[in-house]
């Protein structure tokens, strides 16, 4: 201690250094759980009579405390049609200062099935040697595994259009990953699922209406008409001649054109292509586009 | 600072002095330690400040170093100066330290140089002008405590300073 100047200056050098790690590394995630930081002072002064004195603080430490952080990424969108699967992607992250856990938990808007894989080779893509999303830590939910600070998990999330699914229908899937260190932390990215599909209604009509007595000639007329957001192909209407009434023959119209009652040229016939029943090839009908039938016949 | 950590303090110094009776010439001991501060805002909408015992700490946490320099000797110590680097995983809260009849210096350069704050860096900018502009708080590596006066025997100065836990 009588010449303390080496000794500032290797402590300066060691600082230095550490000052150096410090500023250096990008601490994105803050400093790593239970790093210590240290701190320690160093005074120098005289005496009268002009001798140097170096001293040294105790040296205190605190550590640093893990902290939790999870991100998932990014939101999809896609259209689709029903019967189908979609999968989306997303990137789960620890974000976090120290090894976590990250559960994975969906929620879809329209209760759809949504099944969760470990995207294996990253790809962004589902393949069948894709495992399914397993739970490693028992807590009954599937999870990424141990993650260190800074650590990425690539999932897939599959959803499922049920058969039927009207156009215009749109679900949301919500992709939520949890932090199993401090259950508290979470972050969610969505799958939003637009389903693009035909969707025929058809109104039927008739005239005169109210009760009628026997003789009587009824006009039926249906209006199909494409409520969905998607052109129909290959549309065929086929209606039943009600029981206790005959056809009245030649009173087939299909959008103001009179048809025969044969199977032959036109879009329409009786008793042909359906035994007692009126059949119609409409064939494609686009988004908001209708076509009206008409028949006539009389109550037995 | 509550009692119980006043305690904590008195029994670092306490130590501290048993540790360093083997130091022959050294008569001046500094004893630090160190708090979280919690920032509130109470109903009024002031910001209240204390602190407490911290032994571990999170990302953003403000801890406060206090340092007490004491001089045991027989003889006053003269030109007394006491540096503390910016811990490791810190960042200083700029222009945070402060100790009754010190002056107070900081160093962006690893402990070579003191300048009052704010330290300045030049800067070039877009437009090819240079400008002396502030550096950033990460820039600070270290806070030096210059005693104005000598510091007689049985006397004792505090000093202090905040950083923030990245």
């Amino acid at each position: 201690m009588r010449s303390p100047f080496p000794r500032i200056a290797v402590l300066l050098a060691v600082l230095a250094v550490a000052v150096a790690a410090s500023s250096g590394t990008a601490w994105a995630l803050g400093t790593p759980a239970g790093t210590p930081i240290n701190n320690q002072a160093t005074v120098t002064y005289n005496d009268p009579l002009g001798n140097s004195f170096t001293a040294l603080s105790n040296v205190v430490t605190t550590l640093v405390s893990q902290v939790a952080s999870v991100d998932v990424a990014p939101d999809n969108a896609t259209t689709t049609t029903p019967s189908t699967t979609v999968t989306y992607s997303h990137t789960v992250a620890n974000l976090g200062n120290g090894p976590d856990t990250i559960d994975i938990t969906t929620a879809s808007s329209q209760g759809w099935t949504v099944d969760l894989y470990f995207d294996l080779n990253g790809d962004g893509l589902y393949q069948v040697t894709d495992p399914v999303l397993g739970d490693t830590d028992g807590d009954l939910t599937p999870d990424t595994g141990v993650l260190a600070a800074n650590g990425t998990y690539a999932i897939l999330a599959r959803v499922t259009v049920p058969a039927g699914t009207v156009g215009g229908t749109v679900d949301v899937t919500t992709v939520t990953g949890t932090s199993t260190f401090n259950v508290g932390v979470s972050e969610s990215a969505t799958d939003t699922t637009s389903i693009q599909a035909p969707n025929l209604t058809a109104a039927k009509s008739v005239a005169p209406i109210g009760d009628q007595p026997p003789g009587t000639t009824l006009t039926y007329t249906v209006v199909v008409t494409n409520t969905g957001n998607a052109a129909a192909s290959s549309v065929v209407l086929t209606d039943s001649i009600p029981g206790f009434t005959t056809y009245v023959a030649g009173t087939l119209v299909y959008n103001g054109t009179p048809q025969s009652d044969a199977a032959d040229g036109d879009e329409g016939d009786v008793n042909d292509s359906n035994p007692n029943a009126v059949t119609v090839n409409v064939g494609a009908l686009a988004v908001a586009a209708s076509v009206t039938i008409e028949f006539q016949v009389t109550i037995d | 600072m509550s009692w119980k950590t006043s305690a904590l303090g008195l029994l670092t110094l306490a130590l501290i002095t048993a540790g360093a009776t083997a130091n022959e010439a050294g008569k001046l001991r500094v004893g630090m330690q160190v708090e979280r501060e919690i920032t509130k805002r109470n109903d009024a909408g002031q910001v209240e400040r204390r602190t407490e015992p911290v032994a571990a700490a999170s990302r953003g946490d403000v801890l406060v170093y206090t340092l007490q320099i004491a001089n045991d000797g027989g003889d006053p110590a003269l030109a007394a100066r006491v540096e503390d680097p910016v811990p490791a995983g810190t960042v200083l809260i700029p222009d945070s330290a402060g100790g009754t009849g010190t002056r107070i210096t900081y160093s962006i350069d690893g402990g070579k140089t003191f300048v009052v704050y704010p330290a300045l860096r030049r800067v070039v900018g877009e437009d090819g002008v240079a400008r002396e502009l502030p550096v950033p708080a990460e820039d600070y590596t270290h806070v030096r405590w210059t005693l104005t006066e000598a510091l007689d025997p049985g006397q004792v100065r505090t000093a202090y300073f905040k950083v923030r836990v990245e």
